[in-house]
């Protein structure tokens, strides 16, 4: 499993594409996933922390979702699961694009994305 | 075409055909489980209360049969339970059952509200406390 730094900077790298993509709305598909993946590493930053850096490794989603229950607090797992279903609908569900709007990314944003990356708070 | 409870009383058929009485095989509106079988799945995810609501019968496919009946009965009891709780919502539409290495329940609301998927998402983050099992809460919108 990486360390926690790596998912950290992982987890920025995601974050700042989101920036990149800015209100180009012909791409908010990607920002959708991109928030997600940051998310993602901050989570898993907060796995390494807990676990021990080498002690782990997330081998699939399924074991990463067992994880979060295990370890995150209810509202931040809930932050997760909302994060994770829009990223499904991002990459899979091309009839699922009228969710895909600035108002339910800013949503995701300010509400839930926010509680996963305060996850890296607690990596200190 | 068949309908949801036809679809549901087909596939219990099939999956639990050992269980019934000679008496019943034929027809699938036939079908009663046997006094042994400890869950009735036709009476727990297409219950009177959620078809009085006008709300279409829940669609079940074979392999969530065959994972339901590999469960202990605390984690049936734990999945009973958060399936009534599902349906005692007002705003929840339906609710399907597939099993494709991870057993998930698609739930679908009639529009994204963050409250709303939240009571849903804490009913799923419950289950996977008590269960140990990986379940998949994946919300639809029409």
């Amino acid at each position: 499993m990486a360390t926690v730094e790596q998912h950290i900077s992982k987890a920025e790298n995601n974050e700042s594409f989101t920036s990149f993509i800015g209100n180009n709305h012909n791409y908010i598909d990607w920002k959708f996933v991109a928030l997600y993946y940051s998310a993602l590493h901050f989570g898993d930053a907060f796995i390494a922390k807990k676990l021990g850096y080498g002690r782990y490794r997330i081998e699939n989603h399924d074991e990463r979702r067992m994880l979060y229950n295990d370890l995150f607090d209810d509202e931040t797992f809930l932050s997760y699961e909302r994060l994770e279903k829009f990223s499904r609908y991002a990459r899979y569900h091309p009839e699922k694009i009228n969710l895909l709007t600035e108002k339910n990314y800013n949503d995701l944003l300010t509400n839930d994305f926010i509680k996963m990356k305060s996850l890296s708070q607690q990596c200190k | 075409m068949a309908t949801g409870v036809e679809i549901v009383l087909t596939n219990i058929y099939d999956v639990h055909k050992e269980r019934f009485s000679a008496s019943t095989l034929g027809s699938a509106s036939q079908i009663k489980l046997d006094s042994a079988t400890h869950f009735n799945p036709a009476i727990i995810f297409n219950d009177a209360y959620f078809t009085q609501r006008s709300i279409s019968s829940s669609i079940i496919n074979e392999d969530f049969y065959k994972f339901l009946s590999n469960l202990e009965q605390r984690n049936i009891d734990a999945i009973i339970l958060a399936v009534k709780k599902i349906k005692s919502y007002p705003f929840v539409n339906s609710i399907d059952f597939k099993y494709k290495g991870t057993p998930t329940f698609i739930i679908t609301l009639p529009e994204v509200n963050r409250g709303n998927e939240n009571k849903i998402y804490a009913i799923e983050y419950q289950l996977m406390k008590k269960t140990r099992i990986n379940f998949d809460f994946y919300i639809d919108f029409p």
